[in-house]
């Protein structure tokens, strides 16, 4: 025979159907995401790991001021590899939009197409399908380039832009305005040099190396082709006294010329170092914690919700459960029969949301990460971890909780549950109460009645404050940092020379940049800045001080006085810069120092310079001389893709709200439903709904504000230790700000999820019957 | 199945606040018997039934109840004790709230594997018209019926009985004392019943009058008068 406590079941789940519809619905999108999410991130990843071998991406390239001769090249192969061209021009649009144009690839990085085809046609070409995206752009349509027309063909992606760094060096990517984008070989020739960059990629013969061997060979590479570079200008100088000396040569023309100047590696990526590469496949994995620990709080909050009304159901059925057990029932029956419905919920759920997953949810998910990065297509593949994380975990989450929270119920002798004393302690004393008014006192006696369920209440509002924190504080961040941006701002052009030419363009001041690493291996910008400079102001550059941006000094924690050691990229030269003051520069992170000191510490000339600050457009110079200009938009640029990226963290809010909603709503239900008898009493002795209402809801709504104040500073602080971390993990930095608007606007929201809670439990307090009272007393 | 009640002691609390409610019980109760428990409140009539009924436990003494001693029992086979021989009846009817009157009598049926027909019971309870409604729709009198009902359709061999008519009206406290009495009959199962009642006496086989923890008296009737002439 079966059990008949199960008939009871479909019905106590009808009587609850409002609280088990809603946890039912809320679980089953919680997972239903996080099964997409597990399914499309791992089909992704899945994907991306075939780039390798199929689309065969390089091992690491290099960039020359020139032309690679025979001679390097042949150095360069020499460790075990095979190099390839991999020219490209920097194209500036008419809406000032950077393209990276190649020719289309054959042997190293190849193109998969996202949709449409490769250029056949000399005046074809393909382009990024993110960049194609946000400017919305369609195949067909025509773009021009060097003002002649292309039609795009098709959106391609490759191995080695899956997130589009411009330079390694950036702190993001950008996919807003910089694209890559392939042309026919030849009308690649026939495009104009400007913008020629001499990129070179290598792939190891032996692709199955560990990464260590890949290291020590990159490492080995990158010295052979220095030496080359330095064995040829040797050689250069040996000819030219070689000439002097047999007096072919005069002294006065004893000079080498740009052209013969061998080529000098300008930039050298190994590709587990290359952000373009390495930033979108450990973003895809990287996320996987924070999705499960997501996943698995909010199962443990409804988890511990659902407990304390299943152990209130079981206090209220005290006497049938003494009768039951003095009858001969075995605990486990009744600790079954009670952990039932939300066994089976959460279960349901959890197959539901798993096919959510696999059919739509796993487009979603992959949505947020096509979104960022120029992906290939992918499949969705069948995950068994995605379903034993999203399904028999959060089962047993909620099993233990509830068998744990039961089991120590059900542990009490029928006889205690006869007599309806449940608690575990016989004798406990009421804590006196002489102050306030008599309401007051009431709601502090519901409160101290009901604190196991306000201990919840109050966990889940700190869950759900730091979800909607979390969600919120993304916009003010990003307008804060543009706004201080703007402000300290060094010129409104910084403009950064090819080769030293000079200018006649009012208010222009020469400059001098380099880049050294840190400890951290991050790239760091060292200004040298012309004494009495009008654009970094407040500052002595006369002497060998060194002032380290803001940015610098938040990201790294460096104070006044302290001595940070950096390191050449190429080469074994350290450098040590003592921070005599923290300039306020939140844009880059950045070292200042005269400009006469930084020649003398890099051995540059006496009138060395690599830029200038300027107010005003310089005119006056030759595009092919500027290597880069930066604006004040190149400055904000990180922080639009920043605020672009992380759009969907905004979806946040509404998960929160739902925790809010959900967590007052179930505790509210239950605490009501445990006074129904009280509730009654108070009916039959004249007490009004709304007064009956005000002592035990606003009870709930002191507790939510409590919940509120206590957790928002604890709050403000995990998120500025959990935006650190995550900051810690990109080159640069944005200033960590918290809108002071956001408390008022989190308490708002938390007043109006308990208002809307209140309404429901305004009705079900109007619902209590007088005759409850009466009702089975013994 | 007789039961064998020997020197039983039982106390509450401790130091200055122990509470001695059971000083040394001793009797015995036939088979298929009806014993009422006299007793005014405090008298230790309760206790002494839930330490008959396993729920309790004796300070000292024992219970055998033919021949299984409980104290030797662990929570497990008490447990299994409890499910093959013992029915309770409470003052309170302890209705599960969400199962109709046929299916709380299930709920009984369910620890047997022999247990009475279900519908057979429904009549002899006489709720056959009012079995498929919730407990919060019948009376008090329809509720303890099924309560009843519950308790004895696993075939129990002892029936115990805390004060089955304490929450009910005369005619009601009757008609339930007839039922259990023709239960008795009908099913042949001992019957222990505590009550505060004493007219309820002249329906028993035997009756055991408890004060102060003490048995005042230990009576047999030779003859009983049927439930149903009861006059209080």
């Amino acid at each position: 025979m079966k059990n008949p406590l199960y008939k009871r079941i479909p019905r106590e789940f009808r009587r609850n159907l409002g609280k088990n519809i809603a946890m039912l619905l809320f679980l089953l999108l919680t997972i239903g995401f996080c099964s997409g999410y597990f399914i499309a991130t791992s089909s992704i990843s899945q994907r991306l790991s075939l780039q390798y071998t199929e689309q065969k991406t390089e091992d690491g390239h290099f960039t020359l001021n020139k032309q690679i001769s025979d001679k390097m090249r042949t150095v360069a192969e020499k460790n075990d590899l095979n190099l390839y061209d991999l020219l490209y021009k920097d194209k500036t649009l008419e809406n000032d939009h950077i393209m990276r144009v190649y020719p289309v690839r054959t042997e190293v990085n190849l193109i998969d197409m996202f949709s449409g085809e490769v250029p056949h046609e000399n005046n074809e070409i393909s382009i990024d399908r993110l960049y194609a995206k946000n400017n919305g752009i369609s195949v067909g349509d025509n773009i021009r380039i060097d003002g002649k027309d292309y039609r795009i063909t098709g959106f391609s992606t490759v191995p080695d832009y899956t997130s589009l760094y411009k330079k390694n060096t950036d702190f993001m990517f950008n996919a807003l305005d910089f694209c890559v984008a392939f042309v026919t070989k030849q009308a690649f020739e026939d495009m104009s040099d400007t913008g020629i960059v001499y990129n070179y990629a290598w792939m190891y013969k032996d692709r199955n190396l560990s990464d260590q061997e890949k290291h020590d060979k990159s490492v080995s590479l990158m010295d052979d082709l220095s030496e080359a570079s330095e064995d040829e200008l040797d050689k250069l100088k040996q000819d030219i006294v070689l000439q002097m000396m047999s007096g072919k040569l005069d002294l006065s023309k004893a000079q080498i010329s740009e052209s013969d100047m061998p080529a000098v590696l300008t930039d050298f990526i190994p590709s587990e170092s290359n952000s373009a590469i390495n930033m979108a496949t450990d973003d895809v994995g990287g996320d996987k914690i924070f999705v499960l620990v997501l996943l698995y709080i909010t199962i443990a909050v409804i988890a511990l919700a659902t407990a304390i009304t299943t152990k209130s159901t079981a206090e209220q059925d005290a006497g049938v459960i003494g009768t039951l057990r003095a009858s001969g029932y075995h605990r486990r029956e009744l600790v079954g029969h009670y952990m039932v419905i939300s066994v089976i919920t959460v279960f349901v759920a959890a197959v539901l949301g798993n096919i959510m997953g696999y059919t739509f949810m796993n487009d979603l998910c992959a949505s947020m990460y096509y979104g960022s990065y120029s992906f290939p297509s992918y499949t969705p593949i069948i995950n068994a971890e995605a379903f034993i994380t999203t399904t028999f975990v959060p089962v047993a989450i909620v099993l233990i909780i509830e068998l744990v929270m039961l089991m120590r119920l059900m542990s009490l002798p029928p006889l205690q549950f006869l007599r309806r004393e449940l608690k575990r302690r016989k004798t406990s004393r009421s804590i006196p109460l002489r102050f306030g008014s008599f309401k007051m006192r009431f709601r502090i006696r519901v409160i101290l009645r009901n604190y196991q369920a306000y201990l919840v209440l109050f966990v889940g509002i700190l869950f759900a404050n730091l979800l909607l924190m979390f969600s919120l504080i993304w916009n003010p961040m990003f307008d804060s940092f543009r706004s201080v941006i703007m402000d300290n701002i060094i010129a409104e052009h910084q403009y950064i020379l090819k080769a030293q030419t000079e200018t006649d363009t009012q208010g222009a001041e020469k400059f001098a940049i380099y880049s050294v690493k840190n400890d951290n291996g991050e790239d760091i910008t060292v200004y040298g800045i012309s004494e009495n400079s009008q654009y970094v102001r407040g500052l002595d550059f006369s002497g060998d001080n060194f002032y380290f941006s803001s940015a610098y000094a938040d990201k790294y924690g460096v104070n006044v006085g302290d001595t940070v050691h950096f390191s050449e990229k190429f080469s074994t030269r350290t450098y040590d810069f003592k921070n005599e003051l923290t300039y306020d520069y939140p844009p880059s992170l950045c070292v200042f120092t005269g400009l006469e000191n930084f020649r003398k510490i890099f051995d540059k000339g006496s009138d060395y310079f690599t830029g200038y600050f300027s107010n005003e457009k310089i005119e006056d110079i030759d595009e092919m001389y500027i290597a880069s200009e930066i604006g004040r938009s190149d400055l904000t640029s990180s922080a639009d893709q920043l605020e672009n990226s992380v759009g969907f963290v905004r979806l946040f809010a509404l998960f929160a709200v739902a925790v809010y909603i959900l967590m007052i709503y179930i505790l509210s239900k239950m605490i009501t439903e445990r006074n129904a008898r009280s509730i009654s009493v108070l009916k039959i002795l004249g007490y009004k709904n709304g007064e009956i209402s005000g002592l035990y809801n606003l009870a709930t709504g002191v507790v939510v504000m409590i919940s509120m104040l206590v957790s928002l500073p604890l709050i403000g602080w995990l998120i500025f230790v959990l935006y650190h971390e995550i900051m810690m993990r990109y080159n640069g930095w944005i200033t960590f700000y918290l809108d002071p608007m956001l408390y008022p606007e989190m308490i708002g929201i938390g007043v109006l999820c308990f208002l809307a809670a209140y309404v429901f439990e305004m009705r079900r307090v109007r619902r209590v019957a007088m005759n409850e009272a009466i009702k089975d007393i013994e | 199945m007789q039961l064998t009640i020997e020197n039983i002691h039982k106390s509450f609390g401790s130091g200055d606040n122990k509470t001695e409610v059971l000083r040394g019980i001793s009797c015995t109760v036939e088979s298929g018997s009806i014993c009422v428990l006299l007793g005014p409140s405090g008298s230790g009539k309760s206790t002494l039934l839930n330490i008959i009924g396993g729920i309790e436990t004796a300070d000292e003494g024992s219970i055998m109840i033919g021949d299984e001693k409980l104290a030797d029992m662990n929570e497990k086979t008490l447990s299994q004790y409890r499910r093959r021989h013992l029915g309770y009846v409470f003052q309170a009817y302890n209705l599960v709230p969400d199962l109709t009157v046929r299916e709380n009598i299930e709920v009984g049926a369910y620890l047997s594997d022999d247990p009475m027909n279900i519908d057979d019971m429904l009549h002899l309870l006489g709720l056959w018209d009012h079995r498929n409604k919730m407990p919060n729709q019948l009376s008090g009198g329809q509720q303890q019926r099924t309560s009843i009902g519950r308790a004895i359709v696993k075939r129990p061999s002892i029936l115990l009985c805390d004060e089955p008519t304490g929450a009910l009206d005369y005619k009601t406290s009757k008609d339930i004392l007839k039922l259990i009495e023709e239960v008795n009959r009908t099913c042949g199962n001992t019957v222990i019943m505590v009550t505060h009642n004493d007219a309820l006496k002249s329906m028993a086989d035997r009756v055991i009058k408890l004060r102060d923890g003490t048995i005042r008296s230990n009576k047999t009737n030779a003859v009983k008068t049927p439930a149903g002439e009861l006059e209080w």
